[in-house]
């Protein structure tokens, strides 16, 4: 079992896999992208020495009836996540931690994020303290790609 | 091989206008002038309302460009120089946007004019724009009802 990062993000707290993480960056100016989807705050350099740039995304855009996620949060977590089309940033509202271990858990998926949340777990010993003993919900890249139709 | 742009803000967007299609720079923008569209012949049709987003200017700039059918006056927020920068590096397929096309991509090794000193001087990475695919734009926009015109 591949552990798990952790972090809230538009209310809930999400995982993905440590080895589906390529790096962690700090957000950097986020410039807007005109007709971009509603969750698309913005494309900032993607923090490596190539020069590429990556898209930055918030999950409270995915969020019916929610106002609109602010373009530039200075200083936020930006997760680069790989998909099969490219990478994306994901924008964390706080970083919780990590977990080595963890077991399935079978809480109410919440539904403002249904779209992309594939299963839950739940962390136990080993993990950091602000994941242990907490249920945390998969997020699904492939889903997540869907759901901003780019699949 | 070196391009040559104008950067130019319109509402939240930092562009680059390729320098060839930009037939003339009819007003520099900003001052204190008021603005009389009746003056110009042609309504000139806002970038920023263009793009779908609000302008941030009172008093914009003014550009002539070429269009397709016939010459389209747009205003922008703010011009920011002329940028002479290599080819655009093209954006991920990651990047969610209806009109991908009109981007041709950002930005990089820029030389510093008008204020410009690099990527970050605008306050966030510069996306090229395709002239071709913007003059489009204007012809579907021309089809809907008019808009506030700055």
């Amino acid at each position: 079992m591949q552990g798990v990062l952790v972090f809230m993000a538009a209310g809930c707290r999400l995982a993905v896999s440590v080895g589906d993480v390529l790096r962690l960056i700090v957000e950097t100016p986020v410039s807007p992208v005109p007709f971009g989807h509603r969750a698309l705050a913005g494309v900032m350099p993607a923090g490596d020495d190539s020069g590429d740039v990556v898209p930055v995304f918030d999950l409270r855009g995915l969020v019916a009836d929610a106002p609109p996620p602010p373009r530039h949060v200075p200083g936020a977590t930006v997760a680069v996540i790989p998909t099969a089309i490219g990478p994306i940033g994901l924008r964390l509202d706080r970083l919780l931690g990590t977990a080595a271990r963890y077991d399935a858990a079978f809480d109410d998926i919440p539904l403002h994020l249904a779209t992309v949340i594939d299963g839950a777990g739940r962390a136990g010993g080993g993990a950091s303290v602000d994941v242990a003993d907490h249920t945390f919900f998969f997020f699904s890249t492939d889903a997540f790609v869907a759901a901003v139709g780019l699949a | 091989m070196h391009e040559r742009y104008l950067g130019a803000d319109a509402g939240p967007f930092r562009l680059a206008l390729p320098l060839s299609s930009v037939r003339q720079i009819l007003d520099v923008g900003a001052g204190d002038a008021s603005l009389d569209p009746r003056a110009l012949g042609v309504e000139p049709i806002s970038l920023a309302t263009l793009l779908g987003a609000e302008p941030t200017s009172t008093r914009p700039a003014i550009l002539l460009f070429d269009g397709t059918a016939e010459p389209v006056v747009l205003t922008c927020c703010r011009l920011r120089g002329v940028i002479d920068a290599p080819a655009p590096r093209p954006l991920p397929r990651t990047v969610a946007c209806r009109w991908p096309g009109l981007l041709r991509g950002t930005l990089d090794g820029i030389d510093g004019v008008g204020g410009l000193s690099g990527p970050g001087a605008l306050g966030g990475l510069i996306l090229a724009i395709d002239a071709r695919v913007l003059m489009g734009l204007v012809e579907g926009a021309a089809d809907r009802p008019k808009r506030a015109v700055v």
